[in-house]
């Protein structure tokens, strides 16, 4: 049985229709890419997976559980964690802080535990250790103390890769991750996802424009335009349908 | 829905190894040690060289930091703001007076009472809150403040008919004998506050302040990365709301007064914790504190020109915005670390990235 299960998803917004009957599976362990043109549903596809879009009609299926039924934060619970297109990191909280928010599910102290500091001090140890390990295997250790607000834009793409993984999640949602960097950078990104599914045991699912990444670390494709699928695959049989040439290339008149 | 950005030309290499300050460990901060036993050591030897009436005023300040602490968990920490802290302020007054006056408690065992009350009603703020912002959220809380003396009207009924309440002296006075009454007043403020104090820096600096911190500047992030935004707001909300109910009960303590006969002055309070938060630094530790101190301050040299006081309040937030958008504690960090950058440059090749400080307040990074 796949890890993520999506069956006929439809989303509107008023009279559009961004996702129209999507279907799909992630079994566990891929690597699956959603491409396609601009507008054709792929982030919103994200966000209804991290319950931030309701959909109208459909069934998401996560590890079993159906995961629409579950509201916003106790997606990360079950082990799903995303990234976002345009960052959405914490400046005023410093390279650690960032991730350790991103590990709130590892720990339990809650509002007068941490004031009282009863049982805090050891699980603050823990969590800060813990991710400062996920920080050394982003190459991010060096900035663990400085604040969030003003590092560079590639360096903070990796920072939110790095508070994804804090969660200890199964399934990992990248937004375009290789958006704004450079060709050097992307090669090794490339790199670094393939490395981190194996380490830390993850299914990836990403929508990405940056075809040869895309075409080098995915098992699987699924293309989509106008909110439907119109193709899914390995990277090979994608890459020569006529149907995806089409949609990227448009018809000749 | 997904928009392709275009590709940032001058965005540094990411993955190439950057070249900042590696943070070394941390040496003893003996410069932070020396300088919190001092304060210390003042503010336990202050009362016992000043007047009554001197330490009263030192009381004021305590129960006003004390206030605006509250109002900066909420606001500064949790970005949510409140114009209706006065009100809780004067539920806290008011469950003091009462108890005290009506039914012959010992002040002291108020404080706690004043604080939950004020906590719950803080809840039933706080739910309503979570569908307001801004702007909104700051209309809806002002009318809390204005409300309360009306509600305080109909139910409180002190001599000669106006809502006002005083305690007997000898309800405030000292309960040990080495101590004069003002004295032991102060030690209880100063108590109190320390405990509150430490309670805040513990809490922020922990997981749930990490939490409410994220809940403010990036509400959807938080929340997919686990946090309850809801909980979590409405949890600020009653904290805050519990602090300034316990400054409200300290100020019965202090001035001896519970008064509504007035029907803008929780009002008042309110804007005078927000502008202590401001003046002082919103999200920092030491801001309400010395935000208190700056606005008593201003209010004593200000004594009887009654036009004065508002006007030298208004022209020193107006100040501060321009100067210091971060509060003195901001400003007194940004003067540390240009002090810093300047004895490091001068021994060491000078930071090829350094880490700007900016008074430009972070962007949002959506």
């Amino acid at each position: 049985m796949a890890l993520l299960d999506v069956r006929d998803i439809e989303v509107r917004f008023g009279g559009v229709v961004a996702l129209d009957g999507l279907s799909f599976d992630v079994g566990a362990g891929e690597i699956c890419a959603l491409i396609g043109p601009n507008g054709a549903g792929k982030t919103t596809m994200f966000n209804v997976v991290s319950r931030l879009y309701e959909a109208q009609a459909g069934h998401v299926t996560f590890d079993g559980q159906d995961l629409l039924a579950l509201p916003p934060h106790q997606i990360s619970r079950i082990g799903v964690a995303r990234t976002f297109q345009n960052l959405a990191l914490f400046p005023a909280l410093s390279v650690l802080e960032n991730v350790m928010v991103g590990a709130h599910t590892e720990g339990k102290i809650g509002f007068l535990g941490s004031m009282l500091r009863i049982g805090s001090a050891k699980e603050e140890r823990r969590l800060r250790t813990e991710c400062r390990e996920i920080l050394e295997r982003m190459s991010l250790g060096h900035l663990a103390d400085r604040p969030a607000f003003g590092l560079p834009f590639g360096t903070l793409k990796r920072l939110e890769f790095a508070r994804a993984l804090a969660s200890r999640p199964k399934l990992l949602l990248l937004d375009e991750p290789a958006n704004g960097l450079t060709h050097g950078e992307v090669d090794e990104l490339g790199k670094t996802i393939k490395h981190i599914r194996d380490e830390f045991d993850l299914t990836i699912l990403l929508v990405e424009h940056h075809m040869s990444m895309v075409m080098s670390i995915s098992h699987q494709i699924v293309v989509m335009d106008f909110g439907r699928k119109i193709a899914e695959g390995t990277p090979d049989q994608v890459r020569d349908d006529p149907v995806v040439i089409e949609a990227y290339l448009g018809t000749p008149a | 829905m997904s928009d392709q950005s275009t590709n940032l030309p001058d965005t540094p290499p990411a993955f190439a190894a950057p070249t900042g300050p590696a943070a070394g460990p941390r040496g003893v901060p003996w410069l932070r040690i020396v300088f919190g036993v001092v304060v210390a050591a003042v503010a336990v030897a202050l009362p016992y060289f000043n007047d009554p009436a001197t330490n009263q005023i030192f009381c004021q300040v305590m129960y006003l930091a004390l206030a605006a602490m509250g109002l900066n968990l909420l606001t500064g920490y949790n970005g949510q703001i409140s114009l209706g802290h006065g009100a809780f302020f004067g539920i806290g007054a008011f469950t003091a007076a009462i108890l005290t006056v009506d039914h012959g408690w010992v002040i002291e065992a108020t404080f706690p009472i004043a604080a939950i009350l004020a906590a719950v009603v803080g809840v039933a703020v706080g739910f309503p809150a979570l569908r307001l912002k801004g702007l909104y959220l700051a209309l809806i809380t002002l009318g809390l403040a204005v409300l309360f003396p009306l509600v305080v009207k109909k139910f409180v009924e002190g001599p000669g008919g106006v809502p006002l309440l005083k305690p007997k002296r000898s309800q405030v006075g000292s309960m040990v004998d080495f101590w004069a009454d003002d004295i032991y007043r102060y030690y209880v403020c100063l108590g109190i506050l320390a405990v509150m104090f430490l309670l805040a820096w513990n809490l922020v600096r922990g997981r749930m302040g990490r939490a409410m911190i994220a809940v403010r500047d990036q509400e959807v992030a938080a929340s997919t990365v686990g946090i309850g935004v809801a909980n979590v707001k409405v949890w600020s909300f009653a904290l805050s709301a519990a602090y300034a109910g316990l400054a409200g009960a300290l100020s019965v303590y202090v001035d001896r007064t519970a008064d509504a006969s007035n029907p803008i002055i929780y009002f008042q309070r309110s804007i005078e914790f927000l502008i202590a938060v401001v003046i002082g630094g919103a999200a920092t530790i030491g801001g309400p504190l010395l935000g208190a101190m700056l606005l008593v301050a201003i209010r004593r040299r200000t004594e009887g020109t009654e036009a004065m006081a508002p006007a030298l309040l208004g022209g020193a937030l107006i100040i501060v915005v321009y100067v210091l958008p971060d509060g003195i504690v901001g400003g007194l960090r940004r003067a540390a670390a240009w002090f810093r950058g300047r004895t490091a440059g001068s021994a060491s090749p000078p930071d090829p990235s350094p880490a700007s400080p900016s008074a430009t307040p972070a962007p949002s990074p959506n």
